[in-house]
């Protein structure tokens, strides 16, 4: 079942690298954008959107990153709730499922099989996230948030376990974004 | 120079969606948001680049309304102090209502010229400049760059797509 799927890809994937779509729908138009994702567990990730603009999301294991080029802006926050900033924290994560969120299998859907994943803290931004495998392998994120917001993701063109450059985890800003702890 | 007459409002409603970024010497906020406004009443939706809103704001002349994460609604007379207090997000919104759209806020005197990208407006403190026109029917000619500069805050908004009915 789903859960025996999370602990299987979790164990057996030390890195990941895949495109992903986004939609968000909810409150009127829904609202598409897409990108790449690189993944190095635990707790590494490089959260790219390409289109319709760009935005990067880099968790270097200590801390996120999240950068928008058109705004010239970057802020820096603690790795502890890098859940708010990108998906990517999640399977990124380490063996902290069970401490942070309570699982639940649901039933099998698009010929995915469904695990339901609730957080325990109550502040957390999501209601609920959802994740689907298609043949032990992560295939699609849905994330509800409490305003009634739903944010799908789909991956594709997956690569298990690829030999992924140090630098994807890195981010220096450039010279001309104002950068802020915060 | 005097402020140009607002043009008339149709009863249609304007929807943006964007980024937009606050810079203070101390603090540092990005966020992607929806903003939708019927002449009426206004909306503004702060949200993660994930797409879970973080506040949901409304407001019309009277009064404003905050819906922070947890689902704390919070009421006030104004809808700036009322996202500060609430969310630490120091933004203009009563001003942005106007300037996102490339116009003055009727509420209070403004000076207002065209510029080359775009329009230049000083008001309450501020100077906004908006630049990448988008051409919205009645709405006229809307920006797609909102910057507004006031003591040490600037607020810069990028707005991805416009629509209105």
């Amino acid at each position: 079942d789903a859960t025996a799927d999370l602990k299987q890809f979790l164990s057996s994937t030390h890195s990941l690298q895949a495109q992903f779509n986004q939609t968000v729908t909810g409150k009127g138009k829904a609202q598409n954008s897409s990108g790449t994702v690189a993944i190095a567990i635990p707790g590494k990730f490089h959260w790219e959107y390409q289109k319709p603009y760009q935005q990067l999301i880099v968790g270097d294991g200590q801390q996120v990153w999240l950068y928008d080029p058109d705004l010239k802006q970057a802020t820096v926050k603690d790795m502890g709730n890098a859940l708010e900033s990108s998906p990517a924290a999640i399977l990124a994560g380490d063996s902290g499922w069970e401490r942070n969120y309570t699982l639940r299998t649901l039933a099998d859907k698009d010929n995915m099989t469904w695990l339901e994943a609730t957080p325990k803290r109550a502040d957390s931004s999501f209601e609920v996230v959802r994740l689907g495998f298609a043949n032990g392998q992560i295939a699609q994120m849905d994330l509800l948030d409490k305003f009634g917001q739903t944010t799908q993701i789909r991956f594709s063109q997956i690569t298990r376990n690829p030999k992924l450059d140090a630098s994807l985890f890195h981010f220096t800003p450039p010279k001309d974004a104002d950068v802020v702890h915060q | 120079c005097a402020t140009p007459p607002a043009p008339p409002r149709s009863a249609g409603e304007l929807v943006a969606t964007g980024r937009v970024a606050v810079k203070l010497p101390s603090e540092n906020n990005l966020a992607n948001f929806t903003w939708r406004d019927d002449g009426k009443q206004a909306q503004l939706d702060l949200s993660s680049p994930l797409g879970n809103t973080v506040a949901e704001l409304t407001f019309d002349g009277r009064e404003a309304h905050l819906r922070d994460q947890a689902g704390k609604e919070t009421v006030a007379a104004t809808p700036d102090d009322l996202l500060k207090d609430r969310t630490g997000w120091e933004l203009p919104v009563g001003g942005l209502r106007y300037w996102i759209q490339g116009k003055p806020d009727p509420a209070s005197p403004a000076a207002v010229r065209d510029t080359e990208q775009g329009r230049h407006i000083e008001q309450a403190g501020w100077e906004i400049d908006t630049s990448g026109h988008v051409d919205a029917g009645a709405f006229g000619k809307l920006p797609k760059r909102i910057e507004a500069t006031r003591a040490t805050v600037t607020v810069t908004i990028v707005v991805t797509d416009w629509q209105w009915q």
